[in-house]
């Protein structure tokens, strides 16, 4: 297996999808954290609450990083998502992309996050200092993202 | 409602809530009357005139099985569960 896909509550761990991207090939290693801020559009945030579709969530992840594996100059990829109540400065999601070099791993890690963003089932809800609660805006599925066949004929 | 439904062609779904759809309706799943060969435009359509509060979601919202996401013209095949994905999120 070429990729690892995670779904966690509990905190993510960057070496660990590092040393599952590392390969004796792999000249080129990125690494892209996502982390919880403390403002967004100018309001103080306290926390953000990360909530996911479990098990779609874990499939899509899946799915995603067997997408980017598609890019044969892609060695491997890595990707974790955290779901629960996290704190400025922690990290909501890491992904990582190996390659023999730097283009190929910035491309594959670039194309991880942007999925993510896109087509993951989380949700963000963010908690301002005010004591306001509010759903971040998101991203409506895409069309091509959606499958049109019986649920039923389709094998997994 | 009555689930118990007297129409012997209706046939249930249950539809999980996520995020923002569960905050609008207040509950973390419905149950939603539908045909045996309702696709997922029909289901829509169902959950608008079954569940107003959440209408105003349902465009901008995906429907998913446990593994996919579905178009609105695809068929609901043999799924009893499906999910509502409002608007994500996530990174």
């Amino acid at each position: 297996v070429t990729y690892l896909a995670l779904i966690s509550e509990g905190l993510l761990d960057e070496r660990e999808l590092v040393r599952f991207v590392s390969t004796a090939a792999s000249g080129g290693i990125v690494v892209f954290s996502g982390v919880v801020r403390n403002q967004h559009e100018g309001r103080a945030v306290n926390s953000i609450e990360y909530s996911a579709a479990r098990p779609l969530a874990d499939e899509k992840l899946a799915s995603i990083c067997r997408e980017v594996l598609e890019d044969a100059a892609i060695h491997r990829v890595a990707a974790a998502h955290r779901t629960g109540h996290l704190q400025i400065g922690e990290a909501s999601v890491i992904v990582a992309a190996s390659a023999a070099h730097r283009d190929d791993a910035f491309r594959g890690a670039r194309r991880l996050i942007d999925r993510i963003k896109e087509a993951l089932p989380v949700w963000k809800k963010e908690h301002f200092a005010d004591g306001s609660v509010e759903w971040a805006p998101g991203f409506t599925i895409r069309d091509s993202d959606r499958t049109a066949g019986p649920v039923t004929e389709r094998i997994s | 409602m009555d689930t118990s439904a007297s129409d012997p062609n209706a046939r249930w779904i249950r539809l999980v809530l996520h995020a923002r759809a569960a905050e609008l309706s207040g509950e973390s799943e419905v149950h939603i009357q539908t045909s045996p060969a309702a696709t997922v435009r029909d289901l829509k359509a169902a959950i608008g005139s079954q569940v107003p509060k959440l209408a105003g979601i349902l465009a901008s919202s995906a429907i998913a099985t446990d593994t996919d996401y579905l178009s609105d013209s695809a068929r609901l095949g043999e799924e009893n569960s499906l999910h509502l994905i409002p608007p994500v999120s996530g990174g």
